[in-house]
């Protein structure tokens, strides 16, 4: 396939959606190694943010939500929320649901008391490169055991939980001053954090590694905007797509560009993260 | 009881503002987007108990507008207004303030010169976090041509708004 055609294919693409089946899989691989289609995704996602931005200026008119409350409250009484009666023909649907589950059950059941079985290689290769919402809350222990390196370190460095060392709302400043102490700054932000100024920032150096942190405080929830440059930490994966961590109340997003690991950390809702990485 | 109203004000929350925003995209005017929306509950009101997945429930509503919009526009079809009064339907401004919100005015009418094969999935794509699946089903169209619906459309809306937003 032509880099035409790949772009044609990935202007619509969307990190952590995967209805589309395999639709996008060899542009995205064809990406991996190609720069100039890796910086047309990446123009891409802002113009998308972009785009939604104008659509969330739209508003309703400020009495509709209460139209639709009185238009229910005034209704005739319906069936909803009844419990619907039971049908013979569903019985066998039931049955061989129920049957299904217990089988997934027991395979489960086996495959768990055998502990050590899967290798390290195999759980990292088998590691998702986006985490679809719905399985974010049921891969949470598993997340945790695939831990990357890089969140592993942010974890284990309390010096990178400290507040800022030097407080600004120009964005610009933030960043000259994390350059003149040494530590590297995003090349390119994350669409949802184009509009944002940041009010904060720290240059931290642990075990030699400089790592930039600019901070955010959008809503009602702070971010943390961690930056290391990738070369760093070799053992880090290479990884377009954004990640998902929970450890504890906090949640950490990663992914690498051009040559850097990004890291969120936030207590925000996952749905907000994604928000602002655009998913 | 009790637990029905909040549910269903929760619904409401949840997905009305989106709900308007397809709705003002297809009927392209306030009011009847509000009429759409209105509708739309009305008919889950009355037959949202036979979903059996909650978790469907977003994409049940986007069909349930999308559909009585095609039935409305099937029926000012079959039946057309007078001349005068298909002129003032025609001729009524979207009511978005565009001192404040010039620019969803103007995306709008820039979606507007698409052709609705385009715009539809376009703008669903754009508005909620509705998969591609989810708009293959609310626009009973099949994934692959979904695909290369909103892969030809977003080509034709960037070439829309690179004049647009030069105007």
């Amino acid at each position: 396939m032509s880099n035409s055609h790949h772009k044609a294919l990935l202007q619509v693409y969307r990190f952590g959606d995967s209805s589309a089946g395999d639709h996008f899989v060899d542009a995205l691989k064809a990406a991996e190694n190609d720069p100039e289609l890796q910086q047309f995704i990446d123009r891409e996602r802002v113009l998308d943010a972009a785009i939604r931005q104008k659509f969330r200026k739209i508003l309703p008119p400020a009495d509709l939500r209460q139209k639709i409350l009185d238009q229910q409250r005034t209704a005739k009484p319906t069936r909803a929320g009844k419990v619907i009666p039971f049908q013979f023909a569903n019985a066998w649907i039931g049955l061989a649901a129920v049957i299904a589950l217990m089988a997934i059950g027991i395979l489960a059941l086996q495959f768990n008391s055998q502990p050590g079985q899967i290798s390290p290689e195999i759980a990292a290769a088998t590691e998702p490169l986006e985490v679809p919402q719905s399985a974010f809350m049921a891969n949470e222990t598993r997340a945790m055991e695939n831990m990357p390196e890089q969140i592993l370190f942010i974890r284990d460095n309390s010096v990178l939980s400290r507040q800022p060392e030097f407080y600004n709302n120009d964005f610009n400043e933030l960043v000259k001053y994390v350059r003149e102490h040494g530590a590297p700054t995003p090349v390119y932000l994350p669409s949802g954090f184009l509009e944002k100024s940041g009010y904060g920032c720290n240059a931290v150096k642990v075990k030699d590694v400089q790592v930039g942190m600019i901070f955010f405080r959008i809503g009602d929830h702070d971010y943390k905007l961690y930056t290391i440059e990738q070369a760093r930490l070799p053992r880090c994966r290479e990884r377009r797509l954004p990640s998902f961590h929970r450890m504890g109340d906090e949640i950490f997003a990663t992914w690498t560009c051009n040559g850097q690991i990004h890291i969120i950390r936030t207590k925000a809702p996952e749905k907000n993260v994604k928000q602002l990485l655009d998913i | 009881m009790p637990d029905q109203k909040a549910s269903f004000e929760t619904l409401v929350d949840e997905y009305y503002v989106a709900l308007f925003r397809f709705g003002i995209s297809l009927a392209k005017n306030e009011n009847d987007a509000s009429d759409l929306v209105q509708q739309t509950f009305v008919i889950w009101a009355e037959k949202g108990h036979t979903l059996k997945d909650p978790s469907k429930a977003k994409s049940w509503l986007f069909t349930s507008l999308y559909r009585e919009f095609l039935r409305i526009r099937r029926k000012q079809q079959h039946s057309s207004p007078t001349e005068d009064e298909q002129l003032e339907y025609l001729s009524e401004p979207t009511h978005i303030d565009f001192a404040s919100r010039v620019d969803a005015a103007n995306l709008l009418e820039i979606l507007e010169d698409l052709d609705s094969v385009y715009r539809e999935p376009l703008v669903l794509f754009y508005i909620e976090d509705l998969s591609y699946r989810e708009i293959s089903e609310i626009l009973d169209v099949p994934l692959g041509t979904i695909m290369s619906r909103l892969s030809r459309g977003k080509s034709l809306l960037k070439t829309l708004l690179t004049k647009g937003f030069g105007k």
